[in-house]
């Protein structure tokens, strides 16, 4: 009983800051659009949103244990790897939240997306040969188990997905000053985004997950 | 939040964070680092559960204890450590603590 409750309240927590980002950039795309704040000041905003987004993700990973696959990973190296990301995450929106608040608006952008890019080729390379695991879930014992472990992974690696695409495309669109382009390369992500998204339900398909 | 920082604040309690940073473990493989009898030792494990702190498995006969801290507590685990905080813990909690394990078993 304890863990259900345990393991769901970091996860929303999660959930609500991402639907708050997504909820706070759309408004402040509108008062930019209508002339209440300026450009700059939204640009810091968004960095300094992001900054904090990554914190609270970074800090609920390890407890989330997306790696956490018996049988499959195994379970001492999946726990540091999590621990890993948690940290590295934490140390990098710290670092989003400084620059946005301190340092030039133009370094502050730059700086901050080769944190960004560095900081997620890092975890990707730490956590690659432990992905298999962490999309197909391990061989639990009961049955009981198998449906909550599986339960918990359609809630857990979607998000993860989401928030990945979310900071590489936030890196991407802050390392370039080109504005047509942006807006270019802004729909081609979103395009992919979703893509990437309906395979992955594929991927994490409760049929598919019970039978295996 | 105050259950972690009760959690935390006895020095068994954070060996055995300690020990489970290295790989997850069963009861018995943790109770054999330590000098204290078994219903205190369960006692540590309900506090440390009801924290959050761990997470418990069976598998089998054993229960297997992992890991489930975020990164804040984490640091608020080193951070004990470093300074080799305790706290004044109230004694009636302990015993009624102790006393649900005991009556759980």
């Amino acid at each position: 009983m304890t863990t259900q409750t345990i393991y769901t309240r970091p996860l929303k927590i999660m959930i609500l800051g991402f639907l708050g980002f997504t909820l706070a950039a759309a408004a402040l795309a509108a008062a930019q659009r209508l002339g209440f704040i300026e450009p700059e000041l939204v640009k810091r905003a968004m960095g300094l949103i992001l900054g904090v987004i990554i914190v609270v993700t970074g800090n609920f990973l390890p407890k989330t244990r997306p790696l956490n696959a018996p049988g499959v990973n195994p379970p001492g190296p999946a726990a540091a790897a999590e621990r890993f990301a948690g940290w590295t995450l934490v140390v990098v929106g710290i670092a989003y939240v400084a620059l946005f608040l301190f340092a030039p608006l133009d370094q502050a952008r730059r700086i901050s997306s080769v944190l960004g890019i560095v900081a997620m080729i890092y975890v990707a390379a730490s956590w690659a040969w432990m992905l298999r695991g962490a999309l197909f879930g391990g061989q639990e014992e009961s049955l009981a188990e198998r449906r909550h472990a599986g339960e918990k992974r359609r809630l857990i690696i979607p998000l993860l997905f989401a928030f990945f695409y979310a900071l590489a495309t936030a890196s991407v669109v802050f390392l370039l000053h080109n504005r047509r382009l942006i807006d270019e390369v802004g729909w081609w992500m979103s395009l992919g985004f979703w893509l990437l998204y309906a395979g992955l339900m594929v991927i994490l398909d409760p049929k598919r997950c019970s039978n295996s | 939040m105050s259950r972690v920082f009760k959690a935390l604040s006895d020095p068994t309690r954070r060996r055995i964070l300690e020990l489970l940073r290295q790989q997850p473990m069963s009861a018995g493989e943790l109770a054999e680092h330590f000098d204290v009898s078994k219903p205190a030792m369960s006692a540590h494990f309900a506090v440390l559960r009801e924290a959050g702190l761990i997470d418990s498995q069976k598998k089998g006969k054993s229960v297997i204890y992992e890991l489930q801290m975020s990164v804040l507590e984490d640091a608020l685990l080193q951070f004990a450590q470093a300074f080799g905080w305790t706290l004044q813990e109230n004694r009636r909690s302990k015993s009624r603590s102790l006393n649900r394990e005991v009556f759980n078993s």
